[in-house]
């Protein structure tokens, strides 16, 4: 079964490459005080909030920043079992 | 929606607008006017403003670096040059952190220079979301200097003055031991004379060199665990020669506790301090307690049956080179400077440190730990222990 936050990393690999799992793990740890597999749907809103700047800081492309957090954005809206 | 353009509304506007602006530029003036150097950035990580400080250090101007990449500009590295990750910066930290983040590293500025500095920086909580970051950093250059110089005095002083000492040593027991022929009584007593002399020199240059590191501010605590029962045997033991010389009982009593988390060197030096003291400052046949108790701390006191502190001397006793008048009659050989380096390196290692006394009836001299012990600190120095 894929893993929400699986997903996640997906979706920040194009951005981050190779580090995104660390960026992504550390961030759901630092924030949301949880092991990563464990992420939830509902969690994602305050993941996003937390990602945008962390991950603004890291590229200098302003459009991708808003087409990433568009993509978790979308991932927050899907049916998970 | 129709605009209310009546007389008293654009009156009102008017004078919000007036207020605003008023608010703003005092808001202005107190970002300039902040003593430290200030980047602020938006939720792109883009700069948003500067304070004229951090164009000072960083050698760019402010049109330089507003709308531009954080990292683009603000590049930090290590000490031997090497670039910092952008994922390992404070600032991406205080992202993941969610709050404050203060570090010590080196600036790059804009001519290629590394100046080291001292920064701390925050996520900015608009709405109850990130939407940018300050950063508040010092120039540490100044500092850096004292430090160096500090540290290269140490270095110094500790060749240069014990290396003369070494040979006079060297030399005294030779002669002390017949290398240079048989030697009269009244010659041996006056090797034996510069033998006590370059000893009491040697613990001076010790005792001062020790303060000029804790004065540093950057002595290392290397905790470990302590046989507390080891260590004070081990201390007593040493003074021994010193107590039976002055006729003088030393006692040591333990049953509450066997070990604390601490640094021995340091600790060591805290108790000889207080036990020398003890012993020197105590008359011939007197008692001297080296007591071991725990409750909600570990206390180490060392109690003795002497000439005690004088009231007026009591506020002084733990300041530099302060000596009250019975104990300078007493022992004409003492610095000063012995309980000054116990209080700062109780500071050091999260202890407390404190004293009882009564004139003609003795003193107890009190120092005490967390049960938890104390805290591993990174410094340059080390204390050294006298041979």
């Amino acid at each position: 079964m894929d893993s929400l936050y699986k997903e996640v990393v997906d979706a920040t690999a194009d951005y981050l490459g190779p580090s995104a799992d660390r960026f992504v793990s550390r961030q759901i740890v630092g924030h949301l005080g949880k092991s990563p597999e464990k992420l939830k749907n509902r969690d994602l809103n305050i993941l996003i909030k937390w990602i945008k700047p962390a991950i603004a800081l890291l590229t200098d492309d302003t459009e991708a920043v808003d087409n990433y957090i568009s993509s978790l954005k979308s991932l927050s809206k899907k049916k998970r079992k | 929606m129709p605009v209310n353009t009546d007389k008293s509304t654009i009156s009102k506007l008017k004078k919000e607008l007036s207020i605003a602006h008023r608010d703003l530029k005092k808001a202005s003036t107190l970002f300039s006017s902040i003593g430290e150097a200030v980047i602020v950035t938006d939720e792109y990580g883009r700069i948003e403003r500067v304070n004229s400080l951090t164009e000072k250090i960083l050698g760019y101007s402010s049109n330089e670096m507003i709308g531009q990449r954080f990292f683009n500009i603000v590049k930090a590295v290590n000490e031997d040059g090497t670039l910092i990750p952008e994922i390992d910066r404070p600032i991406t930290k205080a992202f993941l952190k969610g709050s404050a983040v203060f570090e010590r590293l080196y600036y790059l500025t804009k001519y290629n220079s590394m100046v080291p500095v001292d920064t701390n920086v925050s996520p900015i909580i608009f709405n109850n979301k990130p939407s940018g970051a300050i950063e508040v950093f010092r120039d540490l250059t100044d500092e850096y200097i004292k430090e160096k110089i500090q540290s290269e005095f140490i270095s110094l002083a500790s060749h240069q003055l014990r290396t003369p000492l070494s040979s006079i040593n060297t030399y005294s027991q030779m002669l002390s031991q017949g290398y240079a022929g048989k030697l009269t009584s009244k010659q041996l007593s006056f090797v034996s004379v510069i033998e006590k002399a370059t000893s009491r020199m040697n613990d001076l240059i010790h005792t001062l060199l020790n303060v000029t590191r804790i004065e540093a501010g950057n002595i290392t605590v290397n905790v470990k665990s302590i046989d507390i029962d080891n260590l004070c045997d081990e201390i007593v033991g040493s003074l021994e020669y010193l107590a039976l010389e002055r006729g003088i009982s030393i006692k040591y009593t333990n049953d509450s506790i066997t070990s604390v988390e601490s640094d021995p060197v340091l600790l060591r030096e805290v108790l000889s301090n207080f036990l020398t003291n003890a012993i020197k400052y105590t008359p011939r046949g007197g008692r001297v307690t080296l007591r071991v108790e725990a409750n909600d701390r570990v206390v180490f006191s060392v109690k003795d049956n002497g000439y005690g502190i004088p009231e007026q001397s009591k506020n002084y006793v733990f300041s530099k080179f302060y000596r009250a008048n019975n104990a300078v009659k007493n022992d004409v050989t003492g610095t000063g400077i012995g309980l000054y380096l116990a209080k700062e390196i109780a500071e050091r290692l999260e202890g407390d440190i404190w004293f009882k006394s009564e004139i003609n009836k003795g003193s107890t001299f009190y120092f005490s730990l967390p049960l938890i012990g104390s805290a591993e600190k990174q410094g340059k120095f080390t204390l050294e222990i006298p041979n």
